[in-house]
């Protein structure tokens, strides 16, 4: 299992935080960054609530069942996204349709994910 | 020539590059491969446009090119706004030129008036200048226009 490191660049980086700060309680991108690392980095063996998925490209996919959690990484270890799935039934009024999804539960939502080529 | 790809959403034409899955749109934040997997480029578009059409959804954490304008980059994907974008998105950032084209298009589109507020005033396209401001609530589109006599209103 590769260590994960930080998003490809800084500009990245802030857009993810722009677009997802808010639903994971950072108030920084570094701050963010170090969120999807930490949920990335984190030991299988000592987080059983966090479950694992190799994508047929070879993304690593990880969610938080409890905290409802998700990160995408490289094989290479480079951060491509964390945030927290979100239904569209449960999202609350203005929240936006672009960080909503319409599996049936959000759990689903990280095992379609897996599956996803 | 411009060869930059051009934002599917919100018609941004600044990527250097093929959007990859989980590459974000700067200017609406799409997020490739996650947010239209299960919503279409029309509903995120329309859904933007609602929430304002604001650069980053309002976010000053990600540099807004000098003079940008939502409804000049939706003419990238051949999309005109409608008289309803307008009342969604205000139109503050929109210069004397394309202020006129708007009025024109609320005209020429045979509504001689963008709404009718609550007491009956019916809503013309000339109330609608430079610095009007509208703001949506509870459903309901409460419209501040820049007229001496308006005040702050419901339509629909």
């Amino acid at each position: 299992m590769p260590e994960s490191t930080t998003f490809a660049n800084t500009t990245t980086r802030d857009e993810h935080h722009v677009s997802h700060g808010l639903e994971v309680g950072s108030t920084t991108s570094e701050d963010y960054e170090e969120k999807a690392r930490s949920l990335l980095n984190a030991s299988l063996v000592d987080s059983p609530d966090i479950e694992e998925g190799i994508r047929p490209n070879g993304q690593i996919l990880r969610y938080n069942k409890i905290s409802n959690e998700f990160a995408a990484m490289y094989p290479t270890g480079t951060i491509k996204t964390y945030f927290k799935p979100m239904r569209r039934c449960d999202a609350p009024p203005g929240y936006p349709t672009r960080n909503t999804h319409g599996a049936a539960s959000n759990y689903d939502y990280f095992l379609r994910e897996c599956r996803r080529p | 020539m411009n060869n930059k790809i051009t934002c599917p959403v919100c018609g941004y034409d600044g990527f250097d590059h093929l959007p990859q899955q989980y590459d974000i749109c700067p200017s609406c934040l799409l997020e490739f491969g996650v947010s239209d997997v299960d919503w279409t480029h029309d509903e995120l578009r329309q859904d933007w446009i609602e929430h304002g059409a604001k650069w980053a959804w309002g976010s000053q954490d990600i540099p807004r090119p000098a003079n940008w304008s939502a409804c000049r980059q939706l003419l990238n994907l051949g999309y005109r706004v409608t008289p309803s974008d307008l009342l969604f998105m205000g139109i503050t950032d929109l210069n004397a030129d394309e202020l006129a084209r708007a009025q024109n298009r609320l005209t020429s589109a045979g509504k001689v008036c963008v709404g009718e507020r609550r007491d009956g005033y019916q809503i013309q396209p000339s109330d609608v200048t430079v610095g009007s401001v509208f703001v949506i609530s509870s459903g309901h589109v409460n419209a501040r226009l820049s007229k001496p006599d308006a005040q702050s209103c419901a339509l629909g």
